[in-house]
């Protein structure tokens, strides 16, 4: 007869559930952002996206605006100005850890999960569906112009709180999924070094 | 506009507005309500198109030649926009809003018809002058009262 003591390990040391199912979401986007940021050049990368971020946002959202008489101005409401900071300071952000998803993850395909795939693809979401502002730079572009436009833009200054939550959501969704993905990808190598040692 | 109009004919029917509080982060702006202006003047013709209210409901919907004109001359659909007997175009304010944010109508409208000058009748004259020169252009000179200035 065979007994099974529960108090006993059911797996050697080496068949501990990999690293990434111990993490918690907090600890998981800690690591990632580690990573991302540990060399100098991350740094630079973020700060030219969120730069060059901004200043689109600022352009297509007509917001600099140049008067004889008084120069350049920055016309833009309170929530227009927190919009293109809070979207520039995170599409910055989600830079780095993209790239850093890019190199973790080529050689750990599929362990990445859906979080590989729909990282980026929500962070790409974020700025062209739902980033009010930059809509309808990106309708003239596909061929809409003037009064249809002008329809859009009044839709659009109607809808822009949520389409702005929106917009912010996914680029946080986004940072969450690639977080994941880098942390998957740096813990599998491992975690297969371990089952091979069995 | 409505200074540079008056150059040339009548406005009446005209209304006060305002551009709410925070609309572009300026305090609350004066302005005319055109909607159901009239204009009669001898020398052209006015019309004039509210694309949205000041609570961003839709007011105005555009005649099929005025679609065609927009969409060929003003495809970023910037605003306000003027467009003068195809020869002149202008997209956006020729001023500051700021100049004028957080002062009332009737203050405003007593400054510009005193003749005080301070920085935002100055603008709100230049700008008269400037459209009042694209127009005169469109008129042959006609009336000379406006167009000899």
């Amino acid at each position: 007869m065979q007994t099974v003591d529960s108090r006993a390990p059911q797996a050697g040391p080496s068949e501990q559930p990999v690293a990434e199912s111990r993490l918690g979401f907090p600890a998981e986007v800690k690591l990632a952002f580690t990573i991302a940021f540990d060399h100098r050049r991350a740094y630079v990368l973020a700060v030219a996206g969120a730069v060059a971020m901004f200043a689109l946002l600022v352009w297509t959202g007509g917001f600099l605006q140049f008067y004889p008489q008084t120069g350049w101005e920055f016309d833009a409401s309170l929530s227009e100005r927190l919009s293109v900071g809070v979207v520039a300071v995170l599409f910055g952000a989600l830079l780095p850890l993209e790239l850093t998803a890019l190199s973790k993850a080529r050689g750990a395909a599929g362990a990445a999960g859906a979080g590989g795939v729909l990282g980026p693809v929500f962070g790409i979401l974020s700025m062209s569906c739902c980033a009010p502002l930059l809509a309808p730079a990106l309708l003239s572009f596909v061929g809409f112009s003037g009064t249809t436009l002008l329809r859009v833009n009044v839709a659009l200054y109607e809808l822009a709180t949520p389409l702005t939550l929106a917009s912010v959501g996914l680029l946080l969704l986004s940072v969450g999924l690639v977080s994941h993905t880098i942390a998957a990808a740096c813990m599998l190598p491992d975690a297969g070094a371990k089952k091979e040692s069995r | 506009m409505v200074t540079a109009l008056q150059n040339f004919g009548t406005l009446s029917g005209w209304g006060k507005e305002h551009h709410n509080d925070g609309y572009q982060g300026f305090k609350e702006l004066p302005t005319w309500d055109l909607h159901n202006a009239s204009y009669n003047s001898p020398y052209i013709q006015f019309s004039d198109k509210e694309v949205q209210d000041h609570d961003f409901q839709p007011l105005d919907k555009f005649a099929p030649d005025e679609q065609a004109i927009l969409d060929k001359y003003n495809p970023q659909a910037k605003w306000p926009w003027l467009y003068i007997n195809g020869q002149y175009a202008q997209a956006g304010s020729g001023y500051s809003p700021g100049l004028l944010q957080g002062q009332a109508w009737d203050d405003v409208y007593k400054q510009l018809a005193s003749g005080t000058q301070n920085e935002a009748t100055k603008a709100i004259n230049d700008e008269a002058k400037l459209i009042t020169q694209y127009i005169c252009r469109s008129t042959g000179g006609q009336p000379e009262s406006a167009c000899k200035q």
